[in-house]
């Protein structure tokens, strides 16, 4: 941030903003996020609040179907003066590799 | 709230990287049960078990729009518009409201956030004078995006007497960034009926937009710098009349005499709507029903 602008002229309320933008990465793998404490917690509740709704069941895969893959995706929730909200973790499925009437219709 | 959806098709899922179970054999998989980000089938799946849930609790959906649903009678009335989870709900029906709460919460774990402040990038405020709607964020962050924030202001949309044309001779500008730039105006016209004509104007040079248009476009933007808080008042205590007004230019056009015809509708003293209509058929059609001077 230092590096392409000045702080002076923003408001303080974006002063902390920006502060806090540029002193937490958001992690882009899961391998990374596991090391960090908070992430995995982030990580972990997601995965408590999933299994609690019966998202899913634990199966052998049957032969000839295709199971589609899946990611994490992390992102910060603010606060409307920008303070840090939450920590959020979204477990996506990969959608794109489904195929129309073979995985839906 | 996303995720309420209930899955028909058999999905299977591989396990969520970085949580496998020391138990968990290789061959394991998710089977799915509920609807997750980024399934095809996700938006219908919520979309049907929201409908079936609203119905169920007596609501109607609208003909006209799918994402609005009511209930009620002529005396008293509840309105509920959806957009993929957020809703707006309305009424004149104080208990008929709670009720609903109360069964979105129980269903949904939905909570209600009081009076509606921003919804869709439009910013709605109250006041001692009525209900405005704006998109200043919307415009701020427009120019901030389209480096304009320190321009020089100006205040008129276009030019007096320019006429645009596309010519095979002239200097192309950049499609994309063009088609991207009118549709983020397009939006803004929501609450910013003034852009319609100018909208009118640089839309149709979308495919193939030159130096020339896309400068129209940058003074828009300009013009947008000197007001980006901008809206429409919806008064007080004007009654809720709906006026309508027409006006009609006869074989205007200079290029296929054509005939432009506008209209503009208000709602208790607030734009509700405008358009215009460039059809010789289409005005030949309805010039008996709407009893209109030509």
């Amino acid at each position: 941030m230092n590096n392409f602008g000045s702080y002076h002229r923003l408001s303080k309320e974006n002063k902390t903003f920006m502060k806090q933008l540029s002193a937490i990465s958001i992690p882009n793998s899961v391998q990374e996020a596991l090391k960090d404490p908070k992430w995995k917690e982030a990580t972990n509740e997601k995965m408590r609040s999933l299994q609690k709704n019966s998202t899913w069941e634990v199966v052998d895969l049957p032969i000839g179907k295709i199971p589609v893959g899946c990611r994490w995706v992390f992102t910060i929730k603010h606060k409307m003066d920008g303070t840090i909200e939450r920590f959020k973790a979204r477990l996506v499925a990969k959608g794109y590799t489904q195929i129309y009437e073979i995985d839906y219709t | 709230m996303f995720l309420h959806g209930d899955l028909q098709e058999e999905v299977y899922m591989e396990l969520p990287p970085g949580c496998m179970l020391q138990t968990q054999r290789s061959t394991q998989v998710y089977k799915l049960r509920k609807s997750l980000y980024g399934l095809k089938q996700s938006p219908r799946a919520w979309c049907g078990k929201f409908i079936k849930f609203i119905k169920s609790i007596g609501y109607k959906q609208s003909n006209s729009d799918h994402t609005l649903f009511l209930k009620g009678n002529k005396k008293a009335i509840t309105a509920l518009i959806v957009y993929v989870d957020d809703m707006i709900v309305t009424e004149n029906d104080h208990e008929e409201k709670e009720t609903l709460q109360i069964h979105l919460a129980q269903e949904f774990k939905m909570k209600s956030i009081g009076h509606l402040k921003y919804f869709l990038d439009i910013e709605v405020s109250r006041s001692k004078e009525g209900i405005f709607l704006s998109q200043q964020k919307y415009a701020l962050d427009l120019l901030k995006e389209t480096d304009m924030t320190a321009c020089s202001p100006v205040s008129t949309h276009l030019e007096e007497n320019l006429k645009l044309s596309t010519h095979p001779q002239q200097i192309h500008t950049n499609k994309e960034r063009y088609q991207r730039l009118v549709g983020r105006l397009m939006y803004l016209a929501h609450t910013r009926p003034d852009l319609a004509y100018v909208l009118s104007v640089i839309s149709q040079f979308m495919y193939s937009p030159s130096e020339e248009h896309i400068k129209v476009v940058t003074r828009v933007l300009r013009n947008l710098k000197s007001s980006p808080g901008k809206g429409i008042l919806f008064k007080k205590g004007e009654n809720l009349n709906i006026e309508g007004y027409t006006d009609a230019d006869w074989a205007g056009s200079i290029k296929d005499r054509q005939s432009t015809s506008g209209y503009l509708t208000f709602v208790g003293g607030g734009i509700w709507s405008l358009g215009k209509v460039r059809n010789k058929k289409w005005w030949l059609d309805h010039r008996p029903k709407l009893n209109i001077e030509v």
